[in-house]
């Protein structure tokens, strides 16, 4: 079943959700009720909430400043994944929503990304939730 | 960045958790998983002679069906291809067999998708929304479902590809061409 993408607290599917995710405090990223992830356009982890260090698995401090798609989410290195945020980049500021199946701990989880370019066009936004 | 990641599960999911048919959000895909699941019965895959072409009718603009053949590699090679989806690519695409060649995105999504589909034996949903710089919305849905006259392999594969919203096959997927 697809998991609502609204919370009292932010809106996750709102138009202009990169720009509410960048206004948050560090604790309030992390209260979240996804998985909150931002990596550098290098790849480079630059947040990683406890939110989705709790449901992933994967240990927040152990992902800070790594290579997303090389260390910690090669899974998602990918045409599929990895392949279509690049051609949204093609298109524009990327704003793209798909469905990836394997988590951290249970390689038949299916996640809804939801992956965003930050305000600054440096960096992507990431919100992942666990569906079914 | 180029794509470097293997685009063929490294994992059979044969028991995994079954496939749940309500993240299907399109309803003539979910009723064509629905008929699938009628025509297999208790069997892991219906064969081909169990579908009718009246089976098809619903889908028939946005259906695919690939004949798989399995050596070192798997091979896919389209048999039917609906009107809808040809003119989103611009080409036919009868007779095709898909280049697992990552560099041609499009084709590397295609592959990925039928060879778990061919190596699981179960169902393989992709949804994929975006929103374009102008506000426009697209969304993509395919549906993959094996085919097997035995239950143990992949004979054919069968589904449905449907977009909806302001973008093509083409916008989506990079210049596949």
């Amino acid at each position: 079943m697809t998991a609502d993408m609204t919370d009292p607290m932010i809106d996750l599917d709102a138009p202009d959700l990169a720009d509410r995710l960048e206004r948050l405090s560090r604790a309030e990223l992390d209260a979240l009720p996804a998985g909150v992830v931002k990596i550098a356009k290098t790849g480079r982890v630059l947040v990683f909430s406890a939110k989705e260090a709790e449901l992933s698995g994967f240990r927040a401090d152990r992902a800070a400043g790594r290579d997303w798609f090389a260390e910690i989410a090669p899974c998602m290195d990918t045409p599929a994944f990895r392949g279509r945020l690049e051609e949204a980049a093609i298109l524009g500021r990327v704003d793209i929503y798909l469905e990836h199946t394997g988590d951290f701990r249970d390689p038949d989880r299916v996640l809804g990304v939801r992956i965003m370019e930050s305000p600054d066009r440096t960096a992507y936004w990431m919100v992942i939730q666990r569906l079914d | 960045m180029a794509v470097q990641g293997a685009i063929v599960p490294a994992r059979p999911l044969a028991a995994a958790r079954p496939f749940n048919p309500a993240r299907i959000r399109h309803p003539r895909i979910r009723e064509f998983h629905t008929l699938w699941d009628d025509l297999r019965g208790d069997r892991i895959a219906p064969a081909r002679d169990d579908f009718g072409p009246e089976d098809f009718r619903a889908v028939l603009p946005h259906l695919f069906l690939v004949d798989v053949e399995r050596g070192a590699a798997f091979r896919f090679v389209f048999r039917i291809v609906g009107t809808e989806l040809e003119r989103q690519l611009g080409r036919s695409l009868a007779q095709q067999e898909i280049d697992p060649l990552p560099q041609d995105r499009w084709a590397g999504t295609l592959y990925g998708a039928y060879a778990n589909c061919a190596i699981t034996l179960r169902p393989v949903y992709d949804y994929v929304r975006t929103r374009l710089p102008d506000g426009t919305v697209g969304e993509f849905e395919r549906l993959t479902l094996p085919v097997s006259a035995d239950g143990q392999a992949a004979t054919h594969l069968i589904g449905c590809a449907i977009l909806s919203g302001g973008f093509s096959i083409r916008d989506a997927w990079g210049r596949a061409g």
